[in-house]
């Protein structure tokens, strides 16, 4: 009889949990016309300096406006700065859009930028993402309310393509934040605002003030760290769309009444050869390198596993990015090239090399590197690839203690001449070692560096990357393609690399309404 | 009290025991002033971020620094965010807490009444089936059954939706809690079925059953309190296990928690989190294992009397 009383308790706490549970919800909360799965909401997200990379610059781009933005061609486009005229090779004037307001009804006028740049002046500044990354912009002068100056330290060619990351704070409301964990509160001029944020979800409201007006007035992100998860969100129509998924989960998307769409981004992946403080290897030849490029059928690999969304490449800016050289070929494939490079440069019978990756970074990363191991393996170089976190790899590639031959690796951004310099022998800090240094690659870094005209910089990066497609400092692989899943009543959603425009998606007039297509769901 | 003393004394050592493991386990993985720059760090900005934080410092001054941190509970300001490391986990703690104490409440009102029925009869062929069931599904990965059920039940049936967290839906909890007892209920199970096939095999039920009681009385009355005994003491250890070990299914779920919370913040090296993250589950652990032995004492009269 005990028993039975004790399980009856048992079963009326389990009843009185669920109760309890069930309690507390707001009845009331706004019902998002949009909701996206995405893998993660970094805690940071609303601190306008921080984040580069989807998803944070999903929500970041929504509620901040960035000084200019980038256009399909990699080229910088009006944003808050309509218009941009370099004044001498140290200063750069900017024109501001009128009539913009942020959501707390602040002006933006001159004096937001010039304490927004105080801001990233300062040493907490310098330590997040955008203030490290702005560190030549010296300080911003007000010309007249909209206009200002902006004084560097060196000169920058590329100045109004560097600013398209500088997104705009309201500057009354941003003082007032206690920061550091203040700053995730701090209001911008975009088509969204902060509406709630908490319980792995991020609540986005139309910003009534805003100049880019949304198509969806309320958005919500949801953090789903697992990618299959976030597919069978979308399948079961939780969400109307899930970010980062994989090539191999459209067939699944499209029985769930969506599309994939492929989202190239800003990254080059690439397998770097690590020649420094590595004595003997063969690596150190440049025929050896061009040789291990054309063995590796990566037509093949882009075709099969990433669904022919990116191609191969053989320089390691991004297309759409400030110096992609549109005209330079990519490596043929072309095996038996390969065999006489090797020869020619001692090494007819091939060599062992080992290769450390982080795997799980992109959906069947593990499959091409076997694939690679594979093509490598038919001119002779025995690859042994080991696997890392991406952490640990990070670690070991920034402080030169790699353990291996070659590792993989990417670039980033919108101007590659920081990864130029990172392959280079004018990295010789002890914070960040290079793991590839030709001494003939200098002076033509040098120059780039230096050439103060757009378009003289830009002949630079050319001959840069004409240099390392015959001298690789690794095997180029592609632009790395994300893939996002979306309902097909959805339009308008067209990301340019890292940019994703949310305000832009909408829904066809022939469209399931949202809360039809819930209900069926049984989703909250 | 001199117990309660005991337990206290244990609980300094532990929290010490932990804190200085975890400070140079920490720093054994790696140095987060790369994590935190990032891939296109420039050598500046690296040594920027190791002043910031305090990277810079001799490991000494760092972990005399971290003792008097731990002495206040004050675990720093999160890497990440810039928030208290310690309100962070503890705006995540309801969530686990709540999910486990659900989890747990399920697996014992399956596991009991589901024990005894095995254990009663082990040879019938119906009880051996369902055990069977029972060791598959013991041996299955939590994570592989999360995904079947979100499969079937949110994206074939569309009864369920495949994500939570949301307090004002039940609906939500579902999932993630079958999730969580299937992962301890058949091992509970399996545990109580085996006690009450030797229980049922004991003097005092044979005796009970000499004087008339039905075979039913026997097992709920006489076999199974003395069978719940191992079934109490391996329900205290599930529970904690739950508390720590939910991060796969938090994070299959959205669910957010203090699971989904360590993997951020071990993939980010947010050291501050993972430390007053790990100090908050190991004081969990210690306080679920020390309700457990007294529960057991009450329990247990023989306990009781050695006092």
């Amino acid at each position: 009889m005990a028993v039975r009383s004790a399980f009856a308790k048992a079963v009326f706490i389990l009843l009185v949990s669920v109760s309890l549970a069930s309690c507390g919800g707001d009845e009331s909360r706004i019902r998002p016309g949009l909701r996206i799965a995405v893998p993660n909401i970094p805690p940071a997200i609303g601190n306008p300096y921080q984040g580069v990379t989807v998803p944070t610059t999903l929500a970041l781009q929504a509620i901040f406006d960035t000084v200019t933005t980038v256009d399909a061609d990699g080229n910088p486009a009006p944003s808050l700065a309509t218009a941009w005229r370099q004044v001498d090779p140290l200063a750069w004037e900017f024109d501001l859009r009128e009539g913009v307001r942020f959501s707390n009804g602040e002006i933006f006028d001159a004096q937001a930028l010039v304490e927004s740049a105080q801001h990233m002046a300062s040493k907490r500044g310098r330590g997040e993402t955008i203030g490290s990354m702005l560190v030549q912009i010296e300080r911003v002068e007000v010309v007249t309310p909209r206009r200002v100056r902006v004084v560097l330290n060196e000169p920058d060619a590329l100045l109004p393509l560097h600013v398209s990351v500088w997104r705009i704070p309201a500057p009354q409301h941003f003082k007032s934040l206690k920061l550091p964990a203040g700053a995730r509160e701090a209001l911008g001029s975009g088509p969204y605002m902060i509406e709630a944020r908490g319980d792995g979800r991020l609540l986005l409201r139309e910003n009534p003030q805003a100049w880019r007006k949304p198509a969806i007035p309320v958005v919500e992100l949801l953090m789903i760290p697992d990618k299959t998860a976030r597919l069978q969100a979308f399948i079961s129509g939780a969400v109307d769309m899930a970010l980062v998924l994989s090539f191999d989960d459209r067939e699944a998307a499209e029985r769930g009444r969506g599309r994939m769409v492929p989202r190239l981004t800003s990254q080059v992946d690439f397998l770097g050869f690590r020649t420094i403080d590595n004595p003997a290897t063969p690596l150190a030849d440049p025929r050896v390198r061009r040789a291990l490029n054309m063995a590796v059928d990566r037509q093949l690999l882009t075709d099969y596993l990433l669904g022919g969304a990116t191609r191969p490449t053989s320089q390691l800016a991004p297309p759409g990015s400030f110096g992609f050289d549109s005209a330079l070929p990519a490596f043929p494939f072309d095996r038996d090239l390969a065999r006489r490079l090797l020869a020619e440069a001692g090494y007819p019978r091939g060599f062992a090399l080992t290769m450390v990756v982080t795997t799980g970074e992109v959906a069947g990363d593990a499959l091409y590197y076997q694939q690679i191991a594979a093509d490598l393996a038919t001119i002779g170089v025995r690859l042994e690839t080991r696997s890392r976190p991406s952490t640990r790899l990070l670690q070991e590639v920034f402080s030169g203690n790699i353990g291996a031959d070659m590792f993989s690796w990417n670039t980033r951004g919108t101007d590659p001449l920081m990864d130029f310099r990172h392959r280079s022998c004018l990295q010789a800090s002890e914070a960040r070692r290079p793991f590839h240094c030709d001494p003939q690659l200098t002076p033509l870094l040098q120059q780039a560096m230096n050439a103060s005209d757009e378009s003289e910089r830009r002949r630079q990066y050319a001959a840069i990357a004409a240099f390392e497609r015959e001298h690789p400092p690794g095997i180029f692989l592609w632009q790395r393609p994300d893939f996002d899943v979306i309902r097909n009543e959805l339009q308008g959603y067209a990301p340019v690399q890292d940019q994703l425009f949310l305000e832009r998606i909408r829904r066809t007039a022939q469209s399931t309404a949202p809360a039809e297509a819930r209900a069926r769901a049984r989703v909250p | 009290m001199s117990e309660l003393l005991a337990q206290l004394r244990k609980l300094i050592v532990l929290v010490l025991a932990v804190g200085c493991a975890l400070f140079f386990l920490l720093r054994a993985a790696g140095d987060p002033a790369y994590v935190i720059a990032g891939m296109n760090a420039t050598p500046e900005q690296i040594v920027a971020v190791r002043e910031q934080y305090g990277l810079d410092q001799p490991l000494w001054r760092q972990f005399v620094v971290y003792l008097g941190g731990l002495a206040r509970l004050d675990f720093g300001e999160s890497i990440s965010s810039g928030d208290p490391a310690m309100a962070l986990v503890l705006d995540r703690l309801p969530h686990t807490l709540q999910l486990a104490l659900m989890a747990m409440l399920l697996s014992i009102a399956v596991a009991i009444p589901l024990g005894a029925w095995l254990g009663a009869r082990p040879d019938a062929p119906l009880r051996r089936a369902v055990s069977g069931v029972v060791f598959v599904l013991q041996g299955s990965p939590g994570f592989v059954l999360a995904l079947l059920m979100i499969q079937l039940f949110a994206v074939e049936l569309l009864w369920l939706p495949s994500i939570g967290y949301d307090a004002g839906d039940w609906r939500t909890w579902v999932l993630p809690t079958l999730s969580l007892a299937m992962f301890s209920a058949p091992s509970l199970t399996r545990v109580i079925a085996a006690n009450v096939v030797e229980a049922m095999h004991e003097d005092y039920v044979r005796t009970a059953r000499a004087f008339g009681a039905s075979f039913s009385v026997t097992l709920w009355r006489h076999a199974l309190p003395n069978a719940l005994l191992g079934g109490a003491a391996l329900a205290g250890v599930q529970f904690a296990g739950l508390l720590s070990g939910s991060a796969v299914i938090e994070s299959i779920y959205g669910w957010p928690g203090l699971g989904s919370l360590l993997l951020e913040s071990v993939s980010t090296f947010d050291f501050p989190v993972v430390q007053a993250e790990v100090f908050v589950i190991a004081l969990l652990v210690f306080l679920v294992n020390a309700s457990t032995d007294l529960l057991f004492k009450r329990l247990d009269p023989r306990l009781r009397d050695r006092r």
